[in-house]
């Protein structure tokens, strides 16, 4: 068995499950938006990446095949060999693009969801992405149930496929330590702070003159961005993509990934999304080993993924990486400030105490007006 | 032997213990109240006996039954009536409905009959007996809940200030009718209240509940309004006031 | 031209009374418990399975429509309450919040829609027959020709489609049980104070609920066939019925059910003879009613949201 290879397709689909799962703990676990709608930014960020890359490939050659066609497949098998520069380039402006078209996606869903309470924005959004789907599967331009294919790998240059996955690896893993450590800062910012006040409690935050929908939007508009990105990876890692990818399912995994790891915890969602990854890659491998079972290996992984909620709900709700209050190095700043002295503190009173007998006095020399 | 009784009991919720020690007994025909300043443990020590709080220790007594630990409709169907303070009636059911459910899967209870006792004791809201509860007034609906808890016939019934939020007027007929369903109905009340005037003049006993600990207990008419509030507060604090 | 012709409207009346049965279990279920049951759709598929598989493997006493229809019914209610039992009960006495439910309702799902996978793909291998698309072997003993329509799948299901919803209805309105479910729904501690089990009323709901939609299951494999995928794919239709409903109100739910219907057949057949609208964009018009539906009458109450909505004012009722 081929472990180098093994490894390596396990960590770049960590990489991007895990963006996937730090972004639905943005959303689900510090912000409190029950998301069930994650597989559809991520299908638009991968569909997107998809259509981009292969019109332009075809465009920059002057070749006017439909997308998904034989002639296109076997085309970019050439084309994307030819200018590794182009090719990175494609790459990054697809992934950087994939962000804003996928939020963009998710800030405009979540205008009519976000005035209506969590049972009903987890149906509209999932309505949304099996809407999504079926229309994909009806749709002729993008392959209709086929999906895409042939999309153009940006490190197709390279001879060696080993090589070439093991860059690719390297990539998503650099995205997704931009993503965490993107998060951990946002997270730990005064806006973090406003976040987890909506989850604990949304009259409140209202309240104290927070605009609720506008922050969860905002935090909609980031969270599905970063589905994007991650759909727009795997969309180059696997070359092809079909709408039958993005079911529901995928988005209960991404759950799955966050309650197990823990809720609002960004370390528990990178454990979380290595463990669900793992089984992912397992249950691939055994495929390959066992081919008579009479059950799909794939059906039993699923079964896990929706055991693992339930009993992770069931036994350890927290997670297997609690929420930390302390984590917050604004909550270090607190500790660790200095206390005001005593006698500074008397100083400012008794200033403050003399302007206000001095307006008073004031008041009285201008005659009571 | 008393009707009611709690031995000792120590009750709260998840990890809090809120009232401790208690003991307390109940006699057939009598009203006893339950005073105390806000947070003392009044209704804690209701919910204790009806099995909706937690019991750490101690033993409550029904009839010489042990009911400690029983889910809450056991309790219920074993006799005991409770009106809680809040929400105390289904809102989307009407005054009907909520009266027929009290009296489900109750042996040997004519609802249609019962229902018709109780709206003569409670003529206020006969009139309403087809609107839904969620349109009743305040006193209204507290008459329903008294209602509701005592169509199923109890043998104690527990009333969590059912005249909080009520007007002087509406306090005084409400009152009256409890020593009216005692006479009548045959039951004893445990009555939780703040208005402490009003509570002396209705019950025939007090207990006064500090702290989550009773510091007296005693006939209502050994106690003036004054003595009451010393308890409540400590001597101290009411010199100084 | 044409625009709609009578096969188009006959098809609304069906499928709306189709998601109508799907929508108001899911919406009775919420009601009473508090579960937003995302697993809803498994007990349609699992109703709609046990039912083609009985009538495939024992065909001549279960081709009776009505025996496979109580066989899909107990089935369908035995799934739904040992996911009560197993997950939501242990939640509940946990005070896990309608969000938890919700997520574990998820879980359950996913489960139980791979356990079926795995259960067609076995009983496909033991009787040799591939269920992935499976028409059911029910005959139909009476040949009624109801409002001009002769096919006999159609007029039973409109028979008894209808009957259910009105039973139902005097189930839920007109018996004590239907009291004792209304009183958990407003007030699940006060009906322990009444001397009301909820534990045993919210058994029964399951019990009722999961067999209804296991019967909603049986009657679309009557119509068309039967496939796992078949109930998810119709989660968009139903939860949007159930929205139009509110999650609160049955009468609205069995509306929301015509009116998606209504959407997806006149609606698309209209456009399509208009302008040559894509068959494609029939989901979007669903989508389209569900969202009209959010902004123009938000759903508030328990399972809505706070009232900071559109920029116009409007009267509000607080309930």
């Amino acid at each position: 068995m081929d472990v180098v290879g093994f490894l390596v397709s396990w960590i770049t689909l960590f990489s991007i499950y895990s963006i996937l799962s730090i972004s639905l703990n943005l959303e689900a676990g510090y912000t409190g938006i029950s998301n069930f709608g994650k597989a559809a930014f991520y299908g638009i960020g991968a569909f997107f990446a998809a259509v981009i890359s292969l019109s332009a490939f075809l465009m920059l050659n002057g070749l006017s095949y439909p997308l998904y066609s034989l002639e296109t497949i076997i085309s970019m098998g050439t084309l994307s060999k030819q200018n590794p520069i182009l090719s990175i380039l494609i790459f990054l402006f697809t992934v950087v693009l994939a962000f804003f078209v996928s939020g963009i996606a998710g800030y405009m869903v979540s205008y009519p969801t976000l005035r209506v309470g969590p049972a009903f924005l987890g149906i509209t959004v999932l309505s949304f992405g099996e809407l999504l789907r079926i229309f994909l599967r009806n749709f002729q331009p993008t392959g209709g149930t086929y999906g895409l294919a042939g999309i153009p790998h940006p490190f197709a240059f390279i001879q060696d496929p080993a090589v070439k996955d093991f860059m690719f690896m390297l990539v998503t893993l650099v995205i997704l330590a931009i993503m965490y450590i993107f998060s951990e800062k946002f997270v730990n910012s005064p806006y973090g702070r406003i976040m987890k006040s909506i989850r604990e409690d949304e009259i409140a935050s209202l309240c104290l003159g927070k605009d609720v929908p506008k922050i969860k939007a905002q935090v909609l508009f980031i969270g599905s961005g970063m589905a994007g990105v991650a759909g727009a990876l795997l969309a180059y890692y696997m070359g092809s993509i079909n709408p039958d990818i993005f079911v529901p399912s995928l988005t209960f995994e991404v759950w799955a990934m966050v309650i197990l790891g823990g809720l609002a915890n960004n370390k528990g969602a990178l454990l979380g999304a290595g463990i669900i990854t793992f089984l992912n890659r397992a249950s691939v491998i055994l495929n390959f080993t066992f081919q008579n079972l009479p059950i799909d290996v794939n059906y039993i992984r699923w079964m896990i993924v929706g055991l693992l909620i339930v009993a992770s709900l069931l036994f350890k709700p927290e997670g297997l990486i609690p929420e930390d209050p302390k984590s917050s190095f604004i909550w270090n700043f607190v500790e660790e400030k200095e206390p005001i002295s005593l006698k500074k503190r008397m100083e400012e009173t008794s200033k403050k105490v003399k302007f206000y007998i001095k307006k008073v006095f004031d008041w009285f020399a201008m005659g009571g007006g | 032997m008393p009707l009611l009784e709690a031995r000792n009991l120590t009750a709260g919720y998840e990890k809090l213990k809120i009232v401790r020690g208690i003991n307390l007994a109940l006699n057939e025909g009598e009203i006893l109240s339950v005073l105390g300043p806000n947070g003392a443990g009044k209704s804690t020590l209701l919910n204790a006996i009806f099995g909706v709080a937690r019991i750490f220790e101690g033993k409550v007594f029904l009839n010489g039954k042990e009911i400690t630990g029983k889910k809450p409709y056991e309790v219920a169907r074993l006799g005991i009536g409770y009106a809680p303070q809040i929400q105390n009636v289904f809102p989307n059911l009407t005054v009907e409905e909520n009266l027929e459910l009290s009296a489900f899967k109750r042996n040997g209870i004519d609802v249609k009959k019962e229902m018709e006792s109780i709206f003569k004791l409670f003529p206020e809201i006969e009139r309403r007996r087809k609107n839904f509860a969620k349109t009743l007034s305040g006193g209204e609906r507290q008459m329903l809940a008294m209602a509701r808890a005592l169509i199923s016939k109890p043998l104690v019934l527990l009333l969590d200030e059912p005249t909080a939020g009520l007007s002087p007027k509406a306090t005084s007929v409400l009152l009256k009718k409890v020593k009216e369903i005692v006479i009548e109905l045959n039951v004893s009340v445990i009555l939780v209240e703040q208005n402490v005037t009003k509570a002396l003049e209705t019950s025939n006993r007090v207990a006064i509940l500090v702290g989550g600990e009773f510091v007296y207990q005693g006939n209502s008419n050994e106690l003036t309004r004054e003595e009451v509030e010393k308890m409540f507060f400590g001597e101290k604090v009411r010199q100084e006031l | 031209m044409n625009l709609i012709d009578l096969g188009v409207v006959i098809n609304t009346l069906w499928i709306g009374l189709i998601y109508s049965l799907m929508a108001i279990p899911l919406t009775i279920s919420y009601k009473v418990t508090r579960v937003l049951n995302f697993a809803h759709t498994s007990l349609v598929t699992v109703g709609a399975y046990v039912a083609v598989i009985l009538s495939l493997v024992y065909p001549d006493f279960f081709s009776n429509v009505f025996v496979a229809l109580i066989a899909a019914f107990f089935a369908g209610a035995i799934v739904a309450i040992l996911n009560h039992k197993f997950v939501y009960r242990k939640l509940m006495d946990k005070e896990a919040s309608p969000v938890i439910l919700m997520i574990a309702s998820l879980g359950s799902w996913i489960f139980l829609k791979y356990l079926i996978y795995s259960v067609i793909s076995i009983v496909s291998k033991v009787i040799k027959k591939d269920l992935y698309f499976a028409v059911p072997a029910f005959r139909y003993t009476l040949n009624l020709n109801f409002l001009g329509i002769s096919n006999p799948s159609l007029t039973y299901s409109l028979i008894l489609g209808i009957s259910l919803i009105v039973l139902t209805f005097v189930v839920f309105y007109r018996t004590s049980f239907g009291k004792a479910m209304r009183a958990v729904s407003d007030n699940p501690q006060l009906a322990q104070i009444s001397g009301i089990s909820d534990e045993s009323v919210m058994t029964l709901t399951w019990f009722l609920c999961g067999g209804l939609a296991a019967i909603s299951g049986v009657f679309w494999a009557m119509f068309s066939y039967a496939s796992p995928e078949f109930a998810d794919s119709l989660i968009l239709q139903v939860f949007a019925a159930c929205v139009i409903g509110g999650i609160s109100s049955i009468a609205l739910t069995i509306l929301g059910g015509f009116v998606i219907a209504g959407a997806e057949n006149i609606l698309m057949s209209i456009l399509y003879n208009l302008i040559g609208l894509d068959l494609s964009f029939r989901p979007f018009l669903s989508f389209l009613t569900l969202l009209i539906v959010i902004l123009v009458r938000p759903p508030a109450g328990a399972a809505g949201g706070l009232p900071y909505r559109l920029k116009f004012k409007r009267e509000r009722k607080w309930t």
